[in-house]
């Protein structure tokens, strides 16, 4: 078995610094596997753990500065790492992202299993998985929370809209995996230090056959044309310290809707 | 077919998607395009006439379920289908989990640019469609132009609001051609069927749990709640994890972020995760013990005593 781990790696003031911090830090800072991304890992990491000759190997497309990020990955267990990196690619859009990720999958080749995070912390978008299996032409399942896989056939449990199912599929195919409750592993000592002398790969655009023209942010097809930071709301401090009164107070908020403003 | 067009997708006729078609008509006004509303339903709806009275000119029905998990790709390739033959300017789907993985299919197949979870649509000076939307938790607004037609986009539910009319016509609704779901995923088995009170997108009112619930059989008084209010319920990821709720319920930035009008946290600390998540809430009401919770610091009003206590109170006030 044969599994491919899509990264996204985001700056890990994103999701760790208060609400108050400017810009800067949501785009600079420590970097990190972004946590859907980093369950999806442990689900592959799972599937090895019971049929060790299963390969893992985990792909990002990302300046140099991500290969720390990747070395986690195999400090967790991954077998393979590979950076898409190339100047032309600054600036990428979701669907050149795709485009991209799709052409190193084809030259890599030999995927039993593509997974993809549901969505990215930073730009909350979802677009890979569903582009990645239109372009790779493979059979997707989204909001899956776990699978396994017996020989060809793949069993899935997908939670949509408060509704889980289990679906049986078959390999090869695309799985856009949302975070469950599960803890994801810790990089154990061997794993920590195997990160350390194993070789990223690289990928340059010439390496999967695709032109500067088509990447980056000349090739892709949407652009952001402003940013405005937001400051996050700050409340009114109201506040009542006895439970009958504030549960009667908020009563009547509730059906007064914005009769307090 | 005369004039050019634009197109809006959804799969049933609500308020909020109503408000999608309203929106998507006064953005074709200023720019003399024709709307179509397509509605992805296995049957066609009763009340097709209300989307004529939010501004549709033309209706067009995909007969697909969006409870199918083989529906998306064969959506996407109808859709994608019709968007070659009637070229329209921009193509907007209502946010929904459905919708978020047949639009950027449907990009993919037009190679053309996809934005997600947009909050405002309007036409910029240059004259492209421009999308705005929030990232980074709420704390980024970034403003999308794209480079080429069709604009895609799904817009995220409740943004745009329109009241049913009274007034409305009858209408039919034609077919799109559409092939039968290509049969990938067999049902093996279904585990919890659609509770009520999951719908957090699309909310007005959510009342929201955490770790301080302190149990499950107490975190469901919190579903006793929502269904006296009409409210949705969330709980935050501690919550979640303890076994409280399951993962459809998690709000935050690994779970769903939303947007309601009134957002009541029953003993949730407040942790950044949790409060990106419910930037976007008209109000935020707490309820916690702890005076030093961060949450009563981004709180409209606050409760400062026992959360349990507090909801039961709450479930006897409004039962009354």
């Amino acid at each position: 078995m044969n599994i491919l781990v899509c990264l996204k790696i985001v700056s890990q003031a994103t999701f760790t610094d208060s609400l108050t911090d400017n810009d800067d830090r949501l785009s600079g800072g420590k970097l990190g596997i972004n946590p859907a991304d980093a369950y999806a890992l442990e689900l592959a990491l799972r599937i090895k753990d019971n049929a060790p000759e299963t390969m893992v190997t985990v792909v990002t497309m990302a300046p140099s500065y991500a290969e720390n990020a990747l070395r986690d990955a195999i400090a967790a267990g991954a077998d393979r790492a590979v950076l898409i990196c190339d100047s032309a690619l600054a600036g990428s859009d979701t669907l050149v992202t795709a485009n991209i990720l799709a052409a190193a999958i084809n030259r890599l080749g030999g995927f039993d299993l593509v997974l993809c995070g549901r969505k990215a912390i930073d730009s909350e978008t979802g677009h890979i998985a569903p582009q990645l299996s239109e372009r790779l032409g493979l059979p997707m399942a989204a909001a899956v929370t776990a699978f396994a896989i017996d020989g060809d056939t793949l069993r899935i449990c997908c939670t949509n809209d408060g509704v889980s199912a289990e679906y049986e599929g078959a390999v090869p195919a695309v799985l856009s995996v949302c975070n469950g409750t599960d803890m994801v592993r810790s990089p154990t000592v061997m794993g920590m230090r195997r990160s350390k002398k194993a070789a990223i790969e690289r990928l340059t655009l010439a390496d999967i056959g695709i032109s500067a023209e088509n990447a980056g942010l000349h090739g892709s097809p949407t652009r952001t044309a402003a940013v405005e930071t937001m400051s996050f709301r700050k409340g009114k401090k109201c506040v009542c310290t006895d439970a009958d009164a504030g549960a009667q107070a908020l009563i009547e908020l509730i059906k007064g809707g914005k009769r307090d403003e | 077919m005369n004039k050019p067009n634009a197109i809006v997708v959804g799969s049933e006729i609500s308020p909020s998607f109503l408000g999608l078609v309203r929106r998507a008509f006064e953005l074709c006004r200023e720019r003399a395009l024709s709307l179509t509303a397509v509605i992805v339903s296995p049957t066609e709806p009763a009340d097709a006439g209300q989307l004529i009275y939010a501004g549709a000119d033309r209706l067009a029905r995909i007969a697909l379920s969006v409870q199918d998990i083989n529906a998306p790709v064969t959506a996407a390739e109808s859709i994608s289908q019709y968007a070659f033959s009637e070229k329209p300017e921009f193509i907007l789907f209502e946010s929904s989990s459905f919708f978020c993985c047949v639009a950027p299919m449907t990009a993919a197949k037009l190679n053309c640019g996809i934005t997600a979870d947009c909050t405002a649509l309007s036409w910029a000076e240059n004259g492209t469609l421009r999308q705005t939307r929030p990232a980074f938790g709420g704390r980024k607004l970034a403003h999308i132009e794209n480079t080429c037609t069709p604009v895609l986009a799904t817009v995220r539910k409740g943004v745009f609001k329109l009241a049913f009319s009274e007034n409305a016509q009858k209408a039919n609704m034609p077919l799109i051609p559409c092939r039968e779901a290509k049969h990938i995923w067999t049902q093996t088995r279904v585990i919890e069927d659609a509770v009520f009170g999951t719908d957090l997108t699309g909310a007005n009112i959510i009342v929201s749990g955490g770790l301080g619930m302190g149990s499950r059989e107490n975190f469901k008084k919190l579903h006793t709640l929502a269904d006296m209010l009409g409210a949705a319920v969330g709980a935050s990821r501690a919550a979640v994890a303890a076994g409280y709720a399951g993962y459809a319920h998690q709000v935050g930035q690994t779970g769903v972020s939303v947007r309601p009008d009134i957002y009541i946290a029953f003993g949730i600390s407040g942790a950044v995760q949790h409060l990106s998540g419910i930037s976007g809430a008209k109000k935020i009401y707490a309820v916690n013990h702890d005076p030093k919770a961060p949450i009563h610091e981004y709180s409209d009003f606050s409760v400062i005593a026992d959360c349990t206590l507090v909801l039961d109170k709450l479930i006897e006030k409004a039962g009354s």
